[in-house]
């Protein structure tokens, strides 16, 4: 478990500055952003199968966007059963609350919306858990169904919950790193170190990926 | 050039060498950093809980002695996790907590088995022994007096009181500290395992290499 390594493999590469510097030109344009997603899922799925470098090249540009744009619907998704709670809440907080007297609307039209404000909170921690585990799901298989195999995920997690978490808080240290690092390189900079951010994740949850293997497939 | 050519530039081979020294410290302190969370999960856990609670008291505080705007910049944080009804929450300094009743349970009696289970690792007498972690169909049955003292509050049945809120808040909380610190505890030894597995590759590949090193000094026509 060499975890240091995720925040330097990408120097080896022989064209690495060209390849950072087109993802994070495409991280500023919307839409096509779609494309570097796919190319995180690309270098995930390569660490998985014991290449790592050379970093994924960025051709096949459609193929990376439509992998990229699955990503973000799967995440749509995810967003999706609490969007609609949220609606309902709030729907029937307006209907309840308008067929009773003052203090009982009051009452109700008070508490619906923070309860709906904390099943957001949690579940929000919940997704954020689980969605590298469906991203590695969908590296790994190339198939839109993998982001909602939760028995797939769950023995992926519990194959290595500790290198999962350690995984999970050493991206968030890379991405913060990014973004301050980022900032000080005149505001602009933060694409392309996003973009190292990104090749640090997709390597950690490849290895992880690729330890796991024996385990779950 | 000619019998020199393999030396290459000076100043690239400097610039290399600078780069590969920073590539080494930084995966060093990578490494160290994934390690210490590693040997040390459960202090960060808790300290992290402790960081989350804290603020619940320190608000009540703030505001008793006027620091109105740092107390009201906590209250609207810990609105995103809870209702903070006044009638259903604990005051302290004359001030509601930032959180209710039922959640300071909650999160009190979680940290409050992180700490349990922590003072319990350090015990001699464990010999490595850990604890199967509660089954969810356990968790389940400890959370139903939450789920009924809610449920039959929000739709008027009666009132609750802090104490019910604090005992269903209570039994909740421990249960996920049950379910939750020995699976993560297995996963953490095992995150252990591998690091110290790779430290021992380590040492053996560089005694390898220094024995080989020392032998071929020593028969160099070997």
């Amino acid at each position: 478990m060499d975890i240091g390594r995720s925040f330097t493999y990408m120097f080896e590469d022989q064209d690495w500055i060209k390849k950072i510097l087109i993802g994070g030109v495409l991280l500023f344009i919307p839409i096509v952003n779609f494309a570097v997603i796919g190319y995180f899922i690309e270098a995930l799925r390569n660490t998985s199968e014991g290449r790592e470098l050379p970093l994924p090249e960025w051709d096949n540009f459609g193929g990376k966007f439509m992998k990229g744009l699955m990503a973000f619907i799967a995440s749509f998704l995810y967003a999706l059963p609490i969007i609609i709670v949220m609606v309902v809440i709030l729907g029937l907080t307006a209907m309840i609350a308008g067929s009773l007297d003052n203090d009982a609307a009051e009452t109700v039209s008070t508490i619906c919306p923070l309860i709906a404000n904390c099943l957001v909170f949690v579940y929000m921690i919940l997704v954020m858990l689980i969605l590298p585990a469906a991203v590695i799901q969908y590296a790994l298989t190339e198939q839109f169904g993998a982001f909602f195999r939760f028995g797939d995920m769950m023995a992926l997690i519990k194959a290595n919950i500790g290198g999962y978490i350690i995984a999970l808080l050493v991206a968030l240290v890379a991405a913060l790193i990014a973004e301050i690092v980022g900032v000080i390189a005149c505001g602009i900079g933060i694409f392309f170190t996003l973009m190292w951010a990104y090749l640090v994740s997709a390597n950690l949850f490849g290895n992880l990926a690729r330890e796991a293997q024996p385990a779950t497939y | 050039m000619g019998a020199f050519s393999h030396i290459g530039d000076p100043e690239r081979q400097g610039q290399r060498f600078v780069m590969e020294t920073v590539t080494k410290r930084v995966e060093a302190r990578v490494n160290g950093l994934a390690r210490f969370i590693a040997n040390h999960w459960l202090l960060l856990a808790n300290a992290a809980m402790l960081a989350f609670i804290l603020p619940t008291l320190l608000a009540p505080y703030l505001a008793s002695v006027g620091a109105y705007w740092p107390s009201r910049m906590i209250y609207v944080v810990y609105r995103l996790t809870c209702h903070q009804l006044p009638g259903r929450s604990f005051f302290l300094f004359g001030h509601k907590m930032a959180i209710c009743a039922r959640c300071t349970a909650i999160y009190t009696s979680f940290w409050g088995l992180g700490l349990l289970y922590g003072v319990w690792k350090a015990t001699p007498w464990r010999h490595g022994h850990r604890p199967r972690p509660l089954s969810i169909k356990w968790l389940a049955v400890l959370a139903v007096p939450m789920f009924i003292d809610g449920v039959a509050q929000l739709v008027g049945l009666y009132e609750s009181t802090n104490l019910l809120r604090t005992i269903t808040g209570t039994l909740v909380g421990a249960g996920t500290g049950l379910f939750i610190y020995p699976i993560l505890d297995e996963g953490f030894a095992q995150a252990q395992q591998d690091f110290a597995s790779d430290l021992d590759g380590l040492a053996s590949r560089i005694t390898h290499h220094v024995s080989r090193t020392t032998n071929h000094e020593t028969h160099p026509t070997q």
